[in-house]
């Protein structure tokens, strides 16, 4: 997968071109829109990452060229300024996503694979990691065989985990996305509800599934020890 | 005419205008009693001369013949003494009978002398040397056979030159006057507006001299006059609204700067130890791990301000729907219930109500109250929402048992930064900007937010209160 990265600011941008390529990513990284433009049209990106303040030519511009000239990659925006406004134009214009700076990368990967996902894959009804099988449709888990009893919440957390497996989720996205908890809410929160979901799925069982990156968030994998 | 700009040339030249316009009126007055004095002065005086004229005349006939030259020798010895008196009777044929000048005087223009003014009606002649008024008289003459009388006329002209004179004279130092009388009001009216509006220039002084850093100067209301006193009072409340702005605004910069300190010499301080001799691979990573920590709550700290600063200036762009609040406080609930069955507590929450708000900002700010009477609740007690809403508005309170915060400190409990231990533990409390968000929050949504703590409980409650009927929802400004 390919990625653009268009952003002014030196250590910024460095840092992300670096965390990218190592998330899996083949990544392009230049400094100012016009090359962002010019980029974007001589080759095919999966995925467009763009900082709003670039000198010359600014985000919103080229999102408005790179539209107008018929390129629909999914695009995320990157900008220090959070009024409502700028989300909204930002949307209207076509891109897909916007981050506010300062942001965990954790969160950025974790939206880049979200909209590098879209529409890609169609949504299992089950879905299985070792000895851990969830029913989506039945709502029902079972772990080495042995039904699991869990509260609603637990269910769409443990979903959420499985169905992102192998991908480190940022607390504030787990907030947002099972409890629907747009700001930054108190973490702490995540951080019990996960050591529940343990007690009842993984203390048990082997092998351990659900791991803490620390710094970044929780991963739901199978880890060799 | 473009309106004159300067309040002190219009009213100087409106009272000089005044003044002159007044003086102009007068002037004119007495001119004309002037002339009208003069001329009935003169009217008596032909009058009365004609009279004598007549006697004179009417004592000289017998049987209907006058000796006319002895007539005109008599009325010159009579009118002798009285300067420009002409005197001439003319018989009905026109034929000059009499005439009588003082000595040494020209006789009149024969133009003059031969006019005829109506009887009864006064006459004025100007001529380049003089001025005649004159009047005319019949007289019949008695003693003559019935059928036939003789009708002879009397006329009497004064030479009035003296009295036009005098009035030009008048007029000419009238004018002068009246030239110099109109710089002298336009001066003095000058001088009274300067002094009158002096408060005025007073208040421009004032003004002037208010800057950023010296915004506690006032004007003295009491000083001034009446009518000075409402802009002044006016210009006072504007100074104190500015005083407090700005207070706030240095007060809040300074915070900010002064609360970044602690965790940016702390995340300083660990890297420079960190980079001070060699470590190994795993220190070094723990070094990173808690700078992160202290990255992520400046992050969360920065964020927070600026959702301060925001609502300050009324930018919080504030959606509206209709919210079922006990729906958004049950969803609330569940998102703490696994941190609140950990200690144990139990959460409730009562009661139904309906609000136009911001989703995302109510809840932000209940949530803040939520965490902290979690955090504050001894374990095994209960956490109670309550939702009221009635014809006054919709009420929202969160209540915790557990120690009272101490009375004093009730009041400084939304002050931005302010914990309520000083120990400030950072590990669990963030900032100390929540409760300040929570009411920020709630305040530009258009409510009011209140804490009451005892040993019974802490209780947390906010009001919305109904808009008037036939305001549509605006964004209100935070206080």
């Amino acid at each position: 997968m390919r990625i653009l990265i268009v952003e002014d600011e030196p250590k910024t941008g460095g840092y992300l071109q670096q965390g990218l390529t190592e998330a899996g990513y083949v990544v392009d990284w230049v400094q100012n829109g016009q090359d962002g433009l010019h980029a974007a049209q001589e080759n095919r990106y999966d995925l467009l990452v763009l900082d709003v303040m670039l000198p010359g030519l600014d985000g919103w511009q080229l999102l408005q060229r790179l539209r107008l000239a018929r390129h629909d990659e999914p695009v995320l925006f990157l900008t220090a300024k959070d009024a409502l406004e700028d989300r909204v134009r930002g949307l209207e214009l076509g891109a897909d996503d916007y981050l506010v700076k300062p942001f965990a990368f954790a969160e950025l990967l974790a939206r880049v694979r979200t909209l590098l996902r879209r529409g890609k894959q169609l949504q299992p009804d089950s879905l299985h990691l070792a000895d851990l099988s969830l029913d989506v449709l039945r709502r029902q888990v079972t772990r080495g065989g042995k039904r699991v009893h869990l509260t609603g919440k637990e269910f769409a957390l443990l979903e959420l985990l499985l169905r992102r497996s192998g991908e480190v989720l940022p607390r504030s996205l787990i907030a947002s996305l099972v409890w629907d908890m747009n700001f930054d809410s108190d973490t702490n929160v995540i951080d019990v509800a996960i050591r529940r979901l343990r007690s009842k799925i993984d203390d048990d069982h082997s092998p351990k599934l659900i791991h803490t990156v620390r710094g970044m968030g929780y991963v739901m994998e199978i880890r060799q020890p | 005419m473009r309106p004159l700009s300067s309040l002190t040339a219009r009213l100087s030249l409106l009272f000089g205008a005044v003044m002159i316009g007044l003086w102009l009126l007068t002037c004119l007055l007495f001119l004309h009693a002037l002339k009208l004095h003069f001329a009935s002065q003169d009217d008596a005086e032909i009058q009365g001369k004609l009279q004598l004229t007549r006697n004179f005349l009417l004592m000289q006939t017998r049987d209907g013949d006058v000796d006319w030259p002895l007539l005109g020798r008599q009325l010159d010895a009579a009118l002798g003494g009285h300067h420009g008196l002409h005197v001439l009777i003319h018989a009905a044929d026109g034929r000059l009978l009499v005439s009588s000048r003082p000595p040494h005087t020209p006789p009149l223009p024969s133009h003059l002398a031969a006019a005829a003014p109506l009887p009864a009606q006064p006459r004025l002649w100007r001529l380049e040397t003089a001025a005649f008024r004159a009047q005319a008289m019949e007289v019949t003459l008695p003693g003559t056979a019935p059928g036939a009388p003789i009708r002879v006329q009397l006329r009497v002209f004064l030479d009035t030159s003296h009295h036009q004179h005098f009035i030009r004279q008048m007029q000419i130092w009238l004018v002068w006057l009246t030239f110099g009388l109109a710089l002298a009001a336009l001066l003095l009216g000058w001088l009274a507006t300067r002094l009158g509006l002096k408060p005025l220039r007073a208040l421009a002084r004032v003004s002037a001299s208010v800057t950023a850093d010296k915004l506690d100067q006032r004007l003295a209301p009491e000083q001034l006059p009446i009518e000075l006193q409402a802009p002044v009072l006016a210009f006072n409340a504007m100074l104190a609204r500015l005083e407090h702005s700005f207070r706030r605004l240095s007060e809040f910069s300074s915070d900010i700067a002064h609360e970044l300190r602690t965790p940016i010499s702390n995340l300083m301080m660990q890297t420079q130890v960190a980079l001070s001799k060699e470590r190994n691979a795993n220190d070094y990573r723990e070094v990173l791990y808690s700078n992160l920590e202290e990255y992520e709550r400046l992050a969360r700290m920065v964020s927070d301000m600026l959702l301060l600063a925001k609502s300050d200036h009324g930018l919080l762009a504030l959606q509206r729907e209709e919210l079922d609040l006990a729906q958004e406080l049950d969803e609330l609930l569940e998102f703490f219930e696994p941190l609140a069955s950990d200690k144990p507590l139990r959460l409730v929450r009562r009661g139904q109500a309906r609000l136009q708000g911001d989703r995302l900002m109510l809840r932000r700010a209940f949530s803040n109250l939520l965490s902290n009477a979690i955090r504050h609740a001894p374990a095994g007690s209960r956490v109670t929402v309550s939702l009221t809403d009635d014809e006054r508005g919709v009420g929202v309170s969160v209540a915790n048992p557990g120690p009272p915060i101490p009375a004093e400190q009730l009041p400084r409990l939304f002050d931005r930064f302010y914990r309520v231990d000083a120990a400030r533990q950072h590990q669990s409390e963030g900032a100390g900007l929540g409760l300040a968000i929570t009411r920020s929050i709630i305040e530009a949504l258009g409510g009011s937010l209140a804490v009451r703590s005892d040993t019974h409980q802490t209780l947390f409650s906010s009001r919305f209160p109904r808009p008037a009927p036939g305001r549509e929802g605006r964004e209100e400004k935070s206080a």
